[in-house]
């Protein structure tokens, strides 16, 4: 069964690759973070941000001190390595499902040993549009960093993706003339920069020159972490589902006793 | 180019439908595994949760999801 195939694909991706961006994160991301919340916790909120920290805000926040949150150490570790593998769970499922998706819409005419590059294609998709795009609108923020308002950045977020990746899908896919095939990517791409990204200011106002100072370079190196980070995971999900894709789905996407030349005759039904 | 009516050759038409309805079932399989992985991503990333939120803290910051 095709689902149930999918899935196993993806667990074994998702606790390699899971398991490699903990260990990453825990060596180049957390000390990062640690050091941010240091700041974090000592910082005076001024009148300016203490009006715009209504209670519904409040709600949003991370320390929120009644909230259940990890313990540092072993406990923050373990938590970090389960939200790994769960979105890299998800990120490998929407791989494979749309590598199998392409390869169930052109009823497997291409050529087979294509399709580690087919695969790979997909994971350039997914790099593009579910981290590149959204971080070049909303670059990545460190614990204290004062900010836009939270749904306002998810939406952003979420347009910036479905874009980037929809230009993708037309680019890759598509088969109308090429110009046209170009413009409309292009105006995907440019879209989510019109609408534009909700930004705040300068995200460490709160904090004197020297913290800010601390802050803003804390910051510099955190974006570059987290675009390093973001092409090791692609890379290795990219590398995985190559592998296995062939091996393991190709199979289940053909229908029991029928060639593929059987296949193109139905699609062209 | 296929020409031949069902008519004219019943077997070849019972394969093709045969065919039809295997991908749909494909297809309808693939739509449930995009499903599940969406409402995973929403949940790690964006859920408002402040569970969700705290046991994901370190990975949304790191993959660039909007937090706090």
């Amino acid at each position: 069964m095709l689902l149930r195939r999918l899935i196993w694909l993806a667990l074994v991706l998702a606790l390699a690759v899971g398991s490699v961006q903990t260990l990453l994160q825990h060596h180049f991301a957390l000390p990062l973070i640690q050091t941010a919340e240091t700041f974090e916790d000592q910082a005076p909120v001024p009148p300016a941000l203490a009006h715009a920290h209504e209670p519904a805000q409040a709600h949003d926040h991370v320390h929120d001190a009644s909230a259940w949150t990890p313990q540092d150490g072993a406990e923050r570790t373990f938590w970090t390595w389960v939200a790994n593998v769960l979105e890299n769970l998800a990120l490998a499922l929407m791989l494979l499902v749309a590598f199998a998706a392409r390869e169930l819409w052109r009823g497997l005419a291409a050529a087979p040993s294509a399709a580690p590059w087919r695969v790979a294609g997909v994971a350039l998709a997914g790099f593009v549009g579910l981290h590149l795009w959204p971080s070049l609108g909303l670059p990545a923020e460190l614990p204290g960093a004062q900010a836009a308002d939270l749904l306002q950045r998810q939406m952003a977020w979420g347009l910036a993706s479905v874009c980037a990746l929809l230009a993708c899908a037309v680019l890759g896919w598509a088969r109308f003339a090429g110009v046209w095939r170009f413009a409309l990517a292009l105006a995907l791409l440019a879209l989510p920069f019109a609408v534009g990204f909700p930004h705040a200011g300068d995200p460490y106002a709160a904090f004197g020159p020297q913290a800010h100072q601390i802050l803003t370079n804390l910051t510099g190196r955190f974006v570059g972490v987290s675009h390093l980070l973001a092409v090791v995971q692609w890379l290795a999900l990219g590398a995985g589902a190559a592998w296995l894709a062939p091996r393991f789905l190709q199979p289940l996407l053909r229908p029991a006793g029928l060639r593929p030349a059987a296949l193109a005759t139905g699609e062209a039904r | 180019m296929m020409t031949s009516t069902p008519a004219q050759n019943p077997s070849r038409s019972t394969a093709a439908d045969a065919v039809t309805a295997t991908r749909k079932a494909l297809a309808l399989q693939l739509g449930g595994a995009l499903m599940l992985a969406l409402v995973l991503f929403y949940g790690v990333g964006f859920a408002h949760s402040p569970l969700a939120h705290n046991a994901a803290h370190d990975v949304r910051h790191v993959t660039v999801k909007p937090c706090h």
